[in-house]
């Protein structure tokens, strides 16, 4: 117990800088990769709560906001988060392998954790909402939405600020350079679909020959 | 023993299952945000009436109905007139299904007569036997003011509010009124020709360079001259027509002969022929008749939109035309030459496939030829466009309700692919708003209530009773529903009974077949009636009813929703609206809920944060205090 207890304090202290990062991008991004603030437990802890947050929204928001929430059959758990990992990972391989490319200076694990650092305020926005739905009516859909894009931007921004400060791209840099990572996202996942399905060919085919062959010996 | 028992008791039931009306060939459902849910059966078949049973076939003699398109029944005493598309004619039946009048029913008399010579005696041959040769009559036909008419392959019949039948003779473009005589006969008294100027109006769209509509989809008249004997070449039917200005029946018969006897001094004896002109732009399939005699006409391929013709059966104007989409070819036609336009495709607005009148007066339309597209995007999005049925003001506007979350239109697909969705070819509104649409595409009827809710499907395509092969009509059976025994007459409810029995008529296999109400049927359309009535306890009564026999009716849970909102029981509401899918309504409930809620808590919130607000600053006067103690009054320094 005493042991715990000190490793939990230190969690906690690692955790706040989460908040320094949404609140002073550059600097906290700067900070976050040279004087190694980045702590992995705190990047993997962001990781489970955007996909929770995103599940806990679609589970427990109100029917008027979330008319999926009427149909409980329609959620499917794990498909929902196999694609909140799949977007995450596709970008973070995307972006290693775009940026190693545009000279940029992050590496694997950089880039883990900048992304990570900048989930914190979609996570915040989606939790903050899913409880605030309940008290929410049909006219405050303005509100709703304004809430939810404002998070939307924020993390956008943060993301911006991030590739900026770990790559060491300038300010046009960057967006070009984020527009290329989504091509790669696309490009990887276009391979992977086109891979998958070749597999599947060559499969049938090895299958087939071997069909001929124990048919007719 | 028990098994002999077992046995008795099967076939006991058997026996009662085949007293009541053959089994539906089909299954009854609904459809709501992209799932199908099972629903009981709403409409059972209960009678096939065709040729035979008509008394039109005897299975040698007689002509059986030959693609027969439309069909509609008197508000006056029941009389049931099918256009007998295919041979020309007019069926009329009485309420018991049974064949009264023939209209138009080719007869044909061949008699013997004497060949006479020149001096008027009886011819002989070389033999000195006497000549006779076969003269052929043509007795084809209806007559009007000495003239006889007949109609060509018509396609349309309509019963006005007073019993009047009207005949569209689709082929030579016009129209045919009929009244009933003393003798319960039907005789032409009028004929509505063809308006002048109209076909130079419908063909206009043929030039290619504009297919496009004015803003409010309106077309004003132009200018005809009243009297336009002088114009026509043997001052025929037109003249008289349009000579007569007073709408009546009566006086003018008379007025007619007078003039046609006028018209044709030279052979008085003689019928004169009839003029008709099977070269048409005009070419009326429908009508549909106000109580003041305004005539609303659905031509064929005609683009724009309904005619209106007055009660002397002068062109008014086109109205409740559909507004076209603009697309980038037609930008692109702007900048085209006249001879490149004519191979671009026309932007055309949809043509109305059916109308009928509700009782009040408004005009209900089915459109059947849209784009798979459009009608996607009306599903989605409730766009104008792919509307497949229509409510009409006078002035042209479609007012009909679009309250749920699909709206009327029939089916729902989840393409542009258009067999997907519905074919309205038919529409039938019952006296309490409750409408009828006619699916030719699928065999389906759906019956929507005033507010654009789904009420219930039924019907199928198929070869046994009760499917169809090419529905092409449907319409209510009233009186035809007590006379048959579907209603008894001292039935308290009869009224609201009587409105639902529903023909459909087969254009391919040439039967009508009759629908009645299942007891769940009834059951939803009472429970409907008595909430838009607003007797709430007898409403919530026939809810639950219904909800015992279908535990997942949507109507149902939003009709109780919809009452408990109006009685202020927030709570309940907001279920059974969640219950019914129905976020938009349950957000309503919701606001008024957590604003009652709201009302209890605030004082106490209110409180909470008051007190909280005195001790901090209790809190900081007191520390102040203590430090001005502390130091004595003297600042820090």
């Amino acid at each position: 117990m005493n042991k715990i207890i000190p490793v939990l304090k230190k969690y906690f202290e690692d955790f706040k800088y989460v908040f320094y990062c949404m609140l002073h991008p550059f600097k906290g991004f700067w900070e976050l990769k040279h004087d190694k603030k980045a702590r992995t437990a705190v990047s993997v802890t962001l990781y489970v709560m955007f996909i929770l947050s995103g599940l806990i929204f679609q589970q427990f928001a109100a029917y008027t906001f979330n008319p999926a929430a009427i149909r409980p059959e329609s959620i499917n758990i794990f498909t929902d988060t196999a694609v909140f990992v799949l977007i995450v990972g596709l970008w973070c391989y995307s972006n290693w392998g775009i940026t190693t490319l545009f000279n940029g200076e992050g590496s694997v694990k950089d880039i883990f954790h900048y992304t990570a650092y900048s989930l914190a305020p979609y996570i915040i926005v989606t939790l903050v909402l899913t409880v605030a739905s309940q008290f929410m009516s049909m006219d405050e859909m303005a509100i709703f939405t304004t809430v939810q894009a404002f998070g939307i931007l924020w993390t956008g921004m943060l993301l911006y600020c991030g590739t900026m400060v770990t790559h060491q791209y300038g300010a046009l840099g960057t967006i070009l350079a984020i527009i290329v990572i989504f091509f790669g996202m696309f490009l990887v996942a276009f391979i992977g679909v086109l891979f998958f399905f070749l597999l599947q060919q060559i499969f049938g085919v090895i299958y087939a020959i071997y069909r001929e062959l124990t048919m007719r010996y | 023993m028990k098994k002999i028992f077992a046995a008795v008791v099967a076939v006991i039931m058997c026996c009662a299952m085949g007293v009541t009306a053959f089994a539906a060939p089909y299954y009854n459902y609904s459809f709501h945000r992209g799932f199908v849910t099972a629903e009981p059966q709403a409409y059972t078949p209960y009678k096939v009436i065709d040729s035979v049973t008509m008394g039109l076939f005897d299975g040698t003699n007689g002509m059986k109905l030959n693609k027969p398109e439309d069909m509609s029944a008197s508000p006056v005493n029941g009389d049931i007139a099918i256009a007998d598309t295919g041979n020309n004619r007019i069926v009329i039946l009485n309420v018991k299904y049974a064949q009264k009048q023939l209209l138009c029913q080719p007869t044909v008399i061949t008699e013997t007569k004497p060949v006479l010579d020149e001096n008027g005696e009886h011819k002989l041959d070389e033999n000195g036997n006497k000549l006779y040769q076969a003269v052929v009559t043509d007795l084809t036909g209806f007559m009007l003011n000495g003239i006889r008419y007949k109609v060509n392959a018509p396609e349309g019949v309509t019963f006005d509010s007073q019993g009047r039948l009207y005949v569209c003779d689709t082929g030579n473009g016009r129209i045919f009124r009929f009244v009933l005589d003393e003798n319960g006969k039907y005789q032409c008294d009028r004929l509505f020709d063809k308006p002048k100027g109209l076909d130079e109006l419908l063909s206009a769209e043929g030039d290619g360079s504009e297919g496009l509509l004015p803003e409010d989809g309106t077309t004003v008249a132009p200018e005809t001259p009243e009297g336009d004997t002088e114009g026509d070449t043997e001052g025929d039917t037109e003249g008289d027509t349009e000579g007569d200005t007073e709408g009546d029946t009566e006086g003018d018969t008379e007025d007619d002969t007078e003039d046609d006897t006028e018209g044709d001094t030279e052979e008085p004896d003689q019928p004169q022929t009839d003029n008709a002109t099977t070269n048409n732009q005009y070419k009326p399939i429908k009508v549909a008749i106000t109580a003041s005699g305004t005539m609303y006409v659905v031509s064929k391929g005609n683009h724009k939109g309904l005619i209106e013709l007055s009660s002397d059966g002068a062109f008014t104007k086109f109205t409740g035309a559909t507004k076209v989409k603009q697309t980038l070819s037609q930008l692109l036609n702007r900048i085209l030459t006249d001879d490149q336009k004519k191979g671009t495709t026309l932007n055309l607005s949809t043509e109305y496939s059916n109308i009928c009148l509700d009782t009040d007066e408004m005009i209900y339309g089915t459109i059947n030829s849209i784009e798979g597209s459009d009608l996607h995007s009306h599903f989605t999005s409730k766009s104008e466009i792919g509307a497949a049925i229509k409510r009409i003001s006078p002035i042209g506007d479609d007012i009909l309700k679009r309250n749920d979350v699909y709206p009327p239109s029939g089916d729902l697909g989840y393409d542009i692919t258009r067999e997907n969705y519905s074919a309205m070819v038919d529409i039938a509104v019952a006296s309490d708003g409750i409408y009828h649409a006619l699916d030719n595409n699928k065999g389906r009827v759906f019956t929507y209530n005033v507010e654009g809710e789904l009420l219930f499907i039924f019907g199928a395509k198929g070869n046994v009773n009760g499917a169809f092969t090419d529905p092409v009509a449907i319409n209510l059976f009233p009186f035809a529903a007590v006379e048959d025994g579907i209603i008894a007459a001292d039935d308290p409810e009869a009224e609201t009974y009587k409105q639902m029995i529903i023909a459909v008529l087969d254009s391919s296999t040439g039967q009508i077949t009759i629908f009645k109400p299942t007891e769940y049927g009834k059951l939803i359309r009472s429970a409907t009636m008595s909430q838009q009535n607003r007797e709430y306890d007898r409403a919530i009564e026939q809810w639950n009813e219904v909800l015992d026999q279908a535990s997942n009716s949507r109507l149902a849970f939003n009709g109780l929703g919809r009452i408990q909102y109006v009685r202020g029981e927030y709570e309940d509401a907001c279920e059974n609206f969640m219950k019914a899918y129905n976020n938009v309504e349950y957000a309503e409930a919701f606001a008024k809920l957590r604003n009652e809620k709201l009302e209890i808590a605030m004082p106490w919130i209110m409180t909470v944060i008051l007190v909280l607000v005195v001790l901090f600053v209790v809190k900081a006067v007191v520390t102040k205090l203590r430090h001005f103690i502390k130091t004595g009054g003297k600042t820090d320094e």
